[in-house]
């Protein structure tokens, strides 16, 4: 049990911390809507974050250990954007889309290492 | 701590935009500028906007062998000289007319002016969001320790 709360607990701040780096790069990218040459940047932490989300055959999913090298979230390019005429492919609508989700997303990850900390409380709270 | 990096991405978009407002106000009160110091009518000015690789945080800054910065934020590299000509008037009456009675005005169209304010303040109001959007993150963050 202990060893599980442990892992739900590290890989929820992982995904804290991948949302958080998202936050960085929106911001980035909407400082630099009109800066000529400027590319859309995102990170994929996502599918790096499944990597480790293991199904077994009960059909729920255990988190494996995350590797420390985790850290080192690739930045990339978005692809699929059209570029204006001096190169900047920025799309104002869809980084603040992408901003709303990325807070929403952001918002239900604390709410769930919340919980998993109320959780704890309760079994601490037990032996009293 | 990425969310104070945040918000300071946000607020060199915010000064770069602020920057730009200014231009255009400085454009729109020298619209009738005839005669600057060299001679010359007063020449429309344009803020050339670049990435800001150099940009570091306090903490950033702190740690002399940390990684450079992947995300960057804005900077106003350049500000130049409009290069269109001035506009030429007909006014024989003006004390600076020329012998045929014209003029030189200075090249700038207030609609442009305009387009270039709203554009501008647009932007900024962007960079507002996120910056919202960024502390509310950051409050909700607080609350786990609750």
């Amino acid at each position: 049990m202990l060893n599980n709360f442990d892992l739900r607990l590290n890989f929820l701040s992982k995904s804290a911390q991948g949302l958080n780096k998202r936050n960085d790069l929106i911001a980035g990218n909407i400082a630099n809507i009109e800066t000529p040459g400027y590319k859309a940047k995102d990170i994929d932490f996502e599918q790096t974050l499944r990597r480790h989300l293991t199904v077994d055959s009960s059909g729920t999913s255990a988190v494996r250990p995350l590797s420390s090298t985790f850290d080192h979230f690739t930045i990339r390019n978005k692809v699929g954007l059209t570029e204006d005429m001096s190169g900047n492919n920025v799309d104002i609508d869809k980084e603040m889309v992408a901003m709303t989700e990325n807070k929403m997303k952001y918002d239900l990850v604390v709410e769930a290492i919340k919980a998993e900390l109320k959780l704890m409380n309760i079994v601490i709270d037990s032996n009293k | 701590m990425s969310f104070i990096k945040a918000l300071g991405i946000s607020a060199t978009g915010l000064y770069a935009q602020k920057k730009r407002i200014e231009l255009v106000s400085q454009n729109i009160a020298n619209a009738d500028t005839v005669l600057t110091e060299d001679g010359t009518p007063y020449q429309r000015k344009v803020a050339v906007l670049g990435e800001n690789k150099n940009y570091r945080d306090f903490s950033t800054s702190l740690d002399r062998f940390s990684r450079p910065l992947e995300n960057s934020g804005v900077k106003v590299t350049n500000i130049l000289n409009d290069d269109r000509p001035p506009k030429i008037v007909y006014d024989p009456d003006h004390p600076l007319a020329t012998e045929d009675g014209y003029i030189s005005l200075p090249n700038i169209d207030t609609t442009e002016e305009m387009l270039d304010l709203l554009a501008a303040s647009r932007a900024y109001e962007a960079n507002t969001t996120v910056l919202n959007t960024t502390k509310s993150m950051f409050a909700k963050s607080l609350e786990i320790v609750r």
